[in-house]
């Protein structure tokens, strides 16, 4: 039997070996690379044997890096918060309606979730034009929710629906309004579908860069991803300094990781049962 | 009401772009000249479009099947939950959370003419160096398996959740019956996976579909057109080259397919909670 215990697992073992070199070793040369000078990139790309330097690092690091690095957490953690704010009452809504107009909602949010971001950001430009919001921050955090929410609402729904309704409806016979029963009763208890989807919406947020670079049109406004993708995309040759910006926008999606791993792994699943 | 402006609302304006003639020039107007679906007839007579189309069928093949196939072996690797195989799934589950601007970098370092893969080719002295990313008939492909690597780890998390949902009973029933590792899966593991691996093959087809920023770190849909997909032309048409309504045309094209998987997943999934 295929990935039985014991000693004649051996499509087991071969497995972890081969998953351990296709998603180890790319990691190990972003690390390698950022770590390399020009010559020792050119000299031997493959080489893992080297002197590491830090001056890739020092040739990225500049105030303008820190700039970049503000927008990107003032949209990261701009487009969470919005998610938030709205996407929960929607999802408890959703939860508690069953109604036809729900059914409707819930299928739309499915199809809205499922569109291309390279489609929806040619009318978001006019929109976003419209409003005055091209070259600010805001417009990428306006688009970056559009983008999010409706998979932050459908990911949120089952979440409110394991709350007992007894629970709620206690709490309104005792006068309570309908904004109470929701920030009292039923928030604390999906405390950790708010924290999962947080998460989820905020890294992705982080890494996003399509709106990024199609909104912003001043270089100082532009998030850490927006930077990377442009160089890369029209010069990618000097890749010392490119890995090693790569490895300073990964860096605080690892603490993340950490922090979140289990959450994070559970949240995934229950997003493709939704 | 924020969905309806930022969600649906662009929606409508992508159709009437579509329709009409618009560029940067007139994109702030509120009236655009109307032309009917002219912006249609030019893409369905333009080689490039109809590149694009065979292109995107092929990336979203190749990406759901590499994806789906080497997710349920590395599901099947990695059910044991000893602590070498909980090691691998964190590093497959971290580098799904990488941005791909960040995979995506790594991967264009590793396959360009002057990268990793092409030092360990030619130090092995197996073949002359592989020119992955700018060999027009290629690249596309290059770039499709990148987009796999990047969705594996969904799948195999995903497909390990549906593994361990299965009785054990079943399986060792089978064993004991004499069948084979091979003939269990087949025909015990497998059928009873089939509703996840159903919407997995859906979320993974609009997952790949949807592929936009490998393609635009890796390649810029190039070299010439030969790995631009449908949503990378949208884009192109629209910012690169200034026309928006025929980069409208081609997203509501896009939206079309898109709206077809999704009908399909929606109903997947009701058959599922009906049963």
């Amino acid at each position: 039997m295929i990935g039985a215990r014991g000693q004649r697992d051996v499509f087991g073992r071969v497995g972890v070996v081969v998953l351990v070199l296709l998603y180890g070793v790319p990691l190990v040369y972003l690390i390698a690379t950022s770590l390399k000078n020009r010559v020792q990139i050119f000299d031997a790309p493959a080489s893992l044997l080297f002197h590491p330097t830090f001056s890739s690092y020092e040739s990225v690091i500049s105030s303008d890096l820190a700039r970049a690095a503000a927008n990107t957490a003032i949209i990261a953690f701009g487009t969470t918060a919005l998610i938030l704010v709205l996407g929960t009452p929607a999802a408890y809504w959703l939860s508690r309606n069953r109604s036809f107009l729900a059914t409707v909602a819930v299928a739309s949010l499915i199809l809205l979730q499922m569109v291309p971001q390279a489609t929806t950001v040619i009318p978001l430009f006019k929109v976003m034009a419209l409003f005055g919001l091209i070259g600010q921050l805001l417009s990428v955090i306006l688009a970056d929710a559009s983008l999010l929410l409706p998979f932050a609402v459908i990911l949120l729904r089952p979440f409110f629906d394991a709350v007992p309704a007894e629970l709620e409806e206690a709490a309104s016979i005792d006068g309570a309004s309908r904004f109470r029963v929701l920030t009292r009763i039923a928030l604390p208890l999906v405390r950790n579908g708010l924290l999962t989807v947080g998460t989820l919406v905020w890294i992705i947020a982080w890494g996003e860069f399509l709106y990024a670079i199609t909104f912003l049109t001043e270089e100082e406004r532009l998030p850490l991803s927006a930077l990377l993708a442009r160089q890369i995309s029209q010069f990618g040759t000097d890749w010392g300094p490119l890995m090693a910006l790569a490895v300073l926008i990964a860096l605080p999606v690892l603490v993340v990781f950490v922090l979140t791993e289990r959450r994070l792994r559970e949240g995934l699943v229950l997003g493709a049962e939704r | 009401m924020f969905v309806a402006v930022f969600g649906i609302y662009p929606l409508l304006e992508l159709f009437r772009m579509s329709v009409s003639t618009v560029g940067f020039a007139n994109i702030l107007d509120n009236r655009w000249p109307f032309v009917g679906f002219d912006n249609f007839s030019t893409l369905f007579d333009s080689p490039t479009f109809s590149e694009a189309l065979t292109n995107t069928l092929i990336f979203v093949t190749l990406v759901v099947s590499i994806s789906v196939v080497g997710g349920m072996a590395a599901a099947l690797a990695l059910r044991a939950a000893t602590l070498p195989r909980r090691l691998t799934l964190a590093l497959l589950v971290f580098v799904w959370t990488l941005p791909p601007v960040v995979s995506g970098s790594v991967w264009r370092f590793l396959f360009s003419s002057e990268g990793v893969v092409n030092e360990a080719i030619s130090r092995t002295h197996i073949h002359e160096p592989v020119f992955w990313l700018s060999d027009p008939s290629l690249s596309l492909y290059s770039v499709a398996f990148v987009n796999a690597w990047a969705a594996l780890p969904f799948a195999a998390l995903v497909l390990r959740a549906g593994l361990m949902g299965i009785p054990p009973q079943t399986m060792e029933a089978a064993a004991v019956d004499g069948a084979s590792g091979w003939r269990t899966f087949w025909y015990v593991t497998l059928p009873q996976l089939r509703p996840v691996v159903l919407v997995l093959i859906v979320l993974i087809t609009v997952y790949a579909f949807r592929s936009f920023d490998f393609i635009f770190i890796m390649t810029l849909g190039g070299p010439g057109t030969s790995s631009t997909t449908l949503p990378y032309l949208a884009y192109q048409q629209a910012f690169t080259l200034g026309f928006f309504d025929l980069g409208a045309a081609v997203a509501v094209i896009a939206g079309l397919f898109v709206a077809v998987t999704a009908a399909f997943y929606v109903r997947l999934t009701r058959r599922e909670a009906h049963a």
